[in-house]
């Protein structure tokens, strides 16, 4: 299945853009849970390469990968949470006053 | 699925994926970029069902487009109204540092590289058959347990799966320490109003989802789904009950809460320690009782996913119910 191999690859530089090229903390989040799918992904094509079912390996570890994605994003979501209650600045930019 | 057909629904798949995906980071507002997530997350469950995984399907049915929707939105509540996504002033967004096209350009040449690398890798050596895949996958197919993702996570692979119950404990005890240790102010909203279609939507929802969350579970050893799934759901339960105040944020965890936690990580750790002792390895299913062993640790993850999940989504040291009227 090279469509999704492909698609894999581009997916994980959409993720990388949203890390990288977006300033917004939710964004950056985003874009970090894109790249861990564009990985399941590939490690699936991977696993579904070949003749007969599915490697189960990859599967399980995907799996795993899945909950715990979440659970970081959910932790991602507290430290969001928090920056926002603790002050007005949203981004990691450097400020000149140092009270902010 | 024929040839053409198939083919068709392959383009059309992996197009709305990046499409969804490309909307998403790209989106100015803060709710937008959250639901378009929401519909890349099931886009994501058709593409692992058409890759002939239906586990990881209803997982990510689940979890992805599920339990992450609830909880981007629920913080979009605290997010400030602007990048919130409702109307009203508007802040230019902060630069980057770099300028956007030098990192559009960037980001475009690793995506070509890597998607490129992703795609060669397929029709490489590595995958030939004789590899330690085949072996694997003839192992689970073979196995007692009829589906071979849970004979995976629970038989061959099973310190990953038993590491993996300690990041999600660490996940959860990460925010809790935060909490304790630092005077941070309260970031749970209140629940709104009690509406009379609340406690109807409840009164139908709770036994279905229960009863698939069981389903789910007993069908893991031999069909789709597992403790994976069906913990999720059950948090998926529990992150509606706390979304309509039936489930209130407490300043100290209960001790059931507690016990929740940790019953799936202790039971396998005492699993490990019963095999090391009594059999030839750890960690290996005894032959005889090999179906009761699974289901007790497979309920055992369940109900600690159920429990991690929903007090993740909390964000509070602790739940408890909220019983009898609204105060």
């Amino acid at each position: 299945m090279p469509i999704y191999a492909l698609t894999a690859g581009l997916l994980f530089a959409v993720g990388l853009y949203g890390v990288l090229g977006r300033s917004e903390l939710l964004h950056r989040l985003l874009g970090t849970n894109l790249m861990a799918s564009a990985i399941f992904l590939y490690l699936v094509v991977i696993a579904a390469d070949g003749a007969g079912e599915p490697d189960p390996v990859p599967q399980a570890m995907v799996l795993t990968g899945i909950v715990i994605a979440v659970s970081l994003t959910a932790f991602g979501l507290i430290l969001i949470r928090y920056f926002h209650a603790l002050g007005t600045r949203r981004t990691l930019e450097e400020e000149e006053d140092p009270d902010g | 699925m024929s040839g053409a057909i198939g083919t068709t629904y392959d383009l059309l798949l992996c197009g709305g994926l990046l499409w969804a995906a490309v909307q998403s980071v790209a989106m100015r507002q803060a709710l937008s970029a959250v639901i378009l997530f929401m519909v890349f997350g099931l886009l994501m469950a058709l593409v692992w069902a058409r890759l002939g995984t239906p586990d990881l399907a209803l997982a990510e049915a689940i979890i992805g487009a599920g339990i992450t929707g609830a909880l981007l939105l629920s913080a979009c509540r605290t997010l400030p109204a602007d990048i919130a996504g409702a109307a009203g002033e508007q802040h230019p967004e902060a630069p980057c540092g770099l300028p956007q096209g030098i990192v559009i350009a960037v980001c475009a040449a690793v995506g070509l590289g890597v998607a490129a690398l992703m795609a060669a890798t397929l029709s490489g050596p590595g995958t030939s058959p004789g590899t330690g895949a085949e072996t694997a996958r003839a192992a689970a197919a073979a196995h007692e347990l009829g589906n071979p993702v849970t004979a995976v996570l629970v038989d061959f692979r099973g310190f990953d799966t038993l590491l993996e119950m300690v990041v999600l404990l660490a996940a959860c005890l990460a925010p809790r320490v935060l909490m304790a240790q630092t005077a941070l102010p309260a970031v749970n909203p209140e629940p709104a109003d009690d509406s009379p279609m609340v406690a109807a939507l409840l009164g139908m929802a709770t036994p279905v989802l229960v009863l698939t969350a069981l389903y789910l579970f007993w069908a893991g050893a031999h069909a789709p789904g597992g403790a994976f799934q069906a913990g999720a759901l059950l948090g998926a339960l529990g992150v509606l009950y706390r979304l309509t105040g039936r489930l209130a944020p407490s300043e100290q965890t209960p001790l059931w809460l507690r016990a929740l936690l940790v019953v799936g990580l202790a039971a396998f750790v005492l699993y490990a320690m019963l095999t090391a002792v009594l059999s030839a390895a750890p960690m290996t299913l005894p032959r005889p009782g090999l179906q009761a062993t699974v289901l007790i640790i497979e309920f055992t993850l369940m109900l600690s996913i159920a429990a991690t999940l929903t007090l993740l989504f909390s964000a509070a040291p602790g739940f408890q119910p909220r019983t009898g009227s609204s105060p």
